[in-house]
């Protein structure tokens, strides 16, 4: 299982060291299964419960993780669309939330009709905040029965949000490196070829190294480019020569 | 003297970009950049003085950045442009 | 095999500590440790976690070999050990099957004879090893002693098959990540000089009208019909384009 690496000489072999480095074990589908597990045992746990389920927001961008009810689907996607509901509060502010009677709530006035349209009197929802605190959604659970859940009930779900948490930073920590390794491939690739096309211009104009990145950079800013797309074409120009 | 204007230019630069070290660095690295991480933060901290190339390449990163944001290239070069 | 990482289904008034021993293996967050430290944080908590374990210990796969990575006694490496030199034993079985392998009495179990002959005199009578796997291969196993007979219960033996579960997924894990920032410094370090290497292949390639590969093939047989790494070559071929035109 160590990796030990022998002194490599060719800049492709680098990428293709990092390419060897295999899938996540965290894949999309354990870190599913593991807040699916998470949520039936909320579902267990909390009783009158109708479902419970878990909610990520990315960038704007919410989406029922994992959920034991497909009502609970259907209540969260209320939320997303509206823009407005227990969860998205518990995200933003970082509380906990906890709605007794759905009629007679006030604080979502869109979404608040339309669950208890959907059947659901109760709700609490909990941040989903990992150690390092970010926040990445929240935990949710609803009800049919008017003020199904307390204080203590509360407070379990803010267990059971600590626990998906972790199963979530692991997540995050080695899509980083992950995403880490990646990006300095992509980084090495790119200073390769910015520092073959400076020997091309070392060459070609009879100039020295900042010279050559002077000229680099001059015609990136007077064709507004970046640095590199005037690298990689000067690259392959001399590599593939149009015939005059 | 010199050198401390140097950072001083640098880091604000780096500040109004929005970058942050780590990620100035990773585009200095890609435009041939030979100073470490901790050789840039001394740059940015003043503690190390960058020759004109690698100022000058710390610098376009920068201003690929402003680029990106909609600016034109607000931090000026040592070596003139041809 | 198509093994999977699946966790049996556990007695609803679970032990206490075993509880905890789970809540800490989940709670691991991977860059904040190590693999060194994943190994270690296994061995503790399975210990006192499996009813009947007296010993703990990990056996690993290194290549065609086979090592204990981490041991809570002493007793363990000794007996590993025996495995090892004699090719069999429960904790290879349970690594070459995929199976969970359990020995009640190593007096009366006949299946390794050459390891229970000397197992015995280290003191050892119940095992149980437990495979660890990922979705495609057994990577080790954990193997759990006792210098009773008939040690683990059914209990004991359940909490053992979740335990090497939820190790095999942290140990996966922590390790992917070392290996990942492992190689993302060692990248770092390499590519502290190479900007010259590439200059050089550009100075080539400009003066030749050769592809950047040609050029590079041009300096690495250069190197070796001169014994110059390929490095110097670069920048002497560098350093004389500069000197060469005065620049």
């Amino acid at each position: 299982m160590r990796f030990s690496v022998t002194a490599v000489s060719e800049p492709n072999q680098l990428a293709d060291l990092f390419a060897r480095l295999s899938g996540l074990v965290f894949s999309e589908q354990t870190v599913r299964s593991s807040l699916q597990i998470t949520v039936n045992l909320m579902h267990e746990v909390l009783p009158a419960t109708q479902g419970a389920g878990v909610t990520l927001i990315r960038e704007g961008k919410k989406l029922t993780a994992a959920h034991t009810d497909e009502v609970v689907k259907r209540v969260d996607a209320l939320q997303y669309e509206l823009d407005e509901g227990p969860c998205l509060s518990a995200f933003k502010d970082g509380s906990p939330y906890r709605i007794d009677s759905m009629e007679m709530e006030d604080r979502w006035p869109r979404w608040a009709p339309e669950a208890r349209g959907m059947g659901m009197r109760s709700a609490i929802s909990v941040p989903l905040t990992v150690p390092d605190d970010r926040r990445l959604g929240a935990v949710k659970a609803y009800s049919e029965q008017l003020a199904a859940f307390d204080e203590q009930d509360v407070r379990i779900l803010q267990m059971f949000a600590a626990q998906a948490a972790i199963v979530l930073a692991n997540v995050l920590s080695h899509s980083d490196a992950a995403g880490m390794s990646e990006r300095l491939k992509s980084a090495l690739r790119t200073r390769q070829e910015i520092a073959v096309a400076m020997g091309i211009l070392m060459e070609r104009d009879k100039v020295g190294e900042d010279q050559a990145f002077t000229l680099l950079r001059g015609s990136a800013h007077r064709n507004n480019v970046k640095l590199h797309r005037v690298a990689s074409d000067l690259v392959s120009e001399v590599a593939n020569p149009t015939p005059r | 003297m010199a050198g401390n204007t140097d950072a001083m230019v640098l880091e604000s630069g780096r500040r109004n970009s929005g970058l942050t070290v780590d990620e100035l660095w990773l585009r200095y690295f890609e435009l041939t950049g030979e100073a470490s991480l901790l050789e840039l933060e001394a740059y940015l901290q003043g503690a190390l003085i960058p020759d004109p190339l690698q100022f000058d390449m710390i610098a376009h990163a920068l201003n690929e950045r402003f680029m990106e944001l909609g600016h034109d290239h607000p931090i000026p070069y040592r070596e003139e442009a041809g | 095999m198509n093994p999977r990482i699946v966790e049996p289904k556990l007695a609803p008034d679970l032990d206490e500590a075993a509880a905890d021993a789970f809540e800490a293996l989940a709670t691991y967050v991977v860059s904040e440790r190590s693999v060194d430290g994943a190994l270690q944080l296994i061995v503790d908590l399975a210990g006192p976690s499996i009813g009947g374990a007296e010993a703990v210990g990990i056996s690993l796969k290194r290549g065609n070999s086979v090592v204990t990575a981490v041991s809570s006694t002493p007793r363990v490496l000794a007996v590993d050990f025996l495995q090892y030199e004699c090719g069999s034993g429960p904790c290879l079985q349970a690594m070459t099957d995929g199976e969970m392998q359990l020995v009640n009495s190593l007096l009366t179990d006949d299946r390794w004879p050459e390891f229970t002959n000397k197992a015995l005199y280290e003191g050892v009578q119940s095992v149980a090893a437990y495979p660890l796997r990922s979705q495609r291969e057994v990577f080790g196993a954990l193997n759990v002693y006792s210098p009773r007979e008939d040690a683990f219960d059914e209990d004991a033996l359940a909490i053992g098959e979740v335990f090497a579960a939820r190790a095999s997924a942290l140990l996966l894990n922590a390790t992917k990540y070392e290996e990942a920032a492992q190689l993302a410094s060692q990248l770092e370090e390499a590519l502290q000089s190479r900007a010259v290497i590439d200059q050089a292949k550009g100075i080539l390639m400009e003066r030749e009208k050769i592809s950047a590969d040609e050029a590079f093939e041009h300096l690495k047989l250069l190197s070796q019909r001169t014994n110059v790494k390929v490095r110097e070559l670069a920048h002497r071929i560098v350093d004389d384009a500069l000197q060469r035109d005065g620049r």
